[in-house]
């Protein structure tokens, strides 16, 4: 009978099947006499069964195959308008403004019609809030120390379009990053954080999303009449001590989540260039169904 | 190729869009990351499939091998440093302490009654055996697609495999001790 210690490092490749054919011979023999080694193969085999059950077990999030197919149509739109203006550079100036701004447009869905609100509690905000800005710094964008303006310029080369990254530098708060963790399902969001400069404890969350969201629990906020801004509507709600001041513009939201106090948070949300930003951007400021 | 010139990307990509997102899904141990990591290897895989011939294994290799370059990508990102694949030098990072070059005896142990385990001992493989080891748990590839897919040999794909099925045996049977679910004269 053959040496178990000969068989050994064939045991785990046989048990996948992927043992070159004349090796197979000689190991099956051996396991047919040694209950030892067919323990082994066992062995190695449920292995490859529980990691299988424990991979299979992941479901796909809901939505994400139409989400996906909605970034392919929008992929291929972009191409088609590129092969356009490639080919037709008379008419593309015009073909690619259109395009533009039906593809690039948030709140879209890559049409003209606005897609359907979502409710989202402060809790849904003051998670990804506490996970990805306080204790995580979480940036898959590299965005961390940049100026807005940069930070800006390199999510919309990643992203495809301009979100918002507003400088919140003049108020004493640098970029601490930038990721796209979303509150809950089916809701699209950029969520920017700010460290405040001094010592960096203070942490501010910035979301943009893809639509309108209804703060759940919220209640109307304009603060002091010389902080609120007259043309929009402020709502607040709180998860714990993290407070959510959220507005909306258009057809789209934004919300502010931090541990300062409502009124700080409405200053912040008064920043000029969150003004300026939407005057550059049409497609916040005015949509097609305006 | 017929089967390309006749089918669409999404009519031969999105098929295998479950599997894609469950290897990405244990690769980033985040379910918002792996999203976000499906959808650019979807991205990306689209606007090359011009350049994508079917050849003997079809798409879904190809699908897993630009999620595994998309995802070392992110991660190089991530650490902010170049990343250069030093197969040594990680193996020898990843040797548990004690652990020779011979190959040890697994631990006795019933691992069908450890499904909750799996997940966090998986999690805590580093990227390239990590890697190796989805592609292997998911029973739709062979060695030599591994191989192919992470662009490595097929005797770098055994030995990485190895090792991680070796760690991953490893943490189990630590947590089967723990909780004794192992005769003590067996631990």
């Amino acid at each position: 009978m053959t040496n178990c210690s000969d068989m050994q490092p064939r045991l785990a490749v046989y048990a996948d099947g992927e043992l070159a054919a004349k090796l197979r011979a000689p190991v099956e023999a051996h396991l047919a006499d040694c209950q030892k080694c067919r323990t082994e193969v066992e062995r190695w085999q449920a292995l490859r069964r529980c990691a299988q059950r424990a991979i299979a077990s992941e479901a796909l999030p809901p939505g994400l195959e139409q989400r996906l197919r909605q970034r392919l149509h929008t992929q291929s739109g972009t191409a088609r308008r590129r092969l356009i203006k490639f080919v037709v550079p008379g008419l593309a100036a015009a073909a690619v403004i259109v395009v533009a701004v039906l593809l690039y447009l948030p709140g879209s869905g890559g049409g003209s019609v606005a897609l359907a609100a979502v409710d989202v509690s402060a809790e849904d905000f003051a998670r990804i809030y506490r996970k990805c800005a306080v204790d995580g710094h979480h940036d898959s964008h590299n965005c961390r120390g940049m100026s807005a303006q940069d930070a800006r310029e390199l999510l919309a080369r990643e992203l495809g379009f301009k979100p918002l990254v507003a400088d919140l530098s003049a108020h004493g708060y640098v970029l601490g990053g930038a990721c796209k963790c979303f509150p809950v399902r089916d809701l699209r969001v950029i969520h920017v954080h700010y460290l405040s400069q001094d010592t960096q404890a203070q942490v501010v969350s910035l979301f943009s999303a893809d639509r309108r969201v209804r703060l759940k629990a919220a209640s109307p906020f304009n603060g002091a009449p010389d902080r609120g801004r007259p043309d929009r509507s402020y709502e607040v709600a709180q998860a714990g001590q993290v407070n959510v001041l959220k507005w909306d513009e258009q057809r789209v939201s934004f919300a502010l989540c931090s541990q300062m106090e409502q009124e700080q948070l409405l200053e912040l949300a008064g920043a000029a260039d969150f003004a300026r930003f939407l005057r550059q951007l049409p497609a916040y400021a005015r949509g097609p169904d305006r | 190729m017929p089967a390309k010139a006749e089918k669409s990307f999404e009519e031969l990509a999105v098929p295998h869009l479950e599997l894609v997102y469950r290897v990405a899904r244990r690769l980033c141990r985040d379910e918002h990351e792996a999203e976000d990591l499906v959808q650019e290897t979807y991205l990306k895989a689209y606007k090359a499939f011009s350049r994508f011939e079917m050849r003997e294994f079809g798409i879904k290799p190809w699908l897993l091998k630009i999620l595994h370059n998309t995802f070392l990508n992110r991660l190089a990102r991530e650490r902010r440093a170049p990343r250069v694949a030093d197969h040594k030098n990680m193996e020898q990072m990843h040797e548990a302490p004690g652990a020779g070059s011979e190959i040890s005896e697994p631990p006795a142990l019933d691992y069908e009654k450890l499904d909750s385990e799996v997940k966090r001992a998986i999690d805590q493989l580093q990227p390239e055996f990590r890697t190796v080891l989805l592609l292997w748990g998911t029973m739709e590839v062979s060695y030599q697609e591994i191989a192919d897919i992470l662009g490595v040999p097929i005797g770098t794909v055994m030995s990485r495999l190895h090792r991680a099925r070796q760690a991953l045996t490893r943490a189990l049977h630590d947590y089967a001790r723990e909780h004794r679910l192992i005769p003590a004269s067996e631990q």
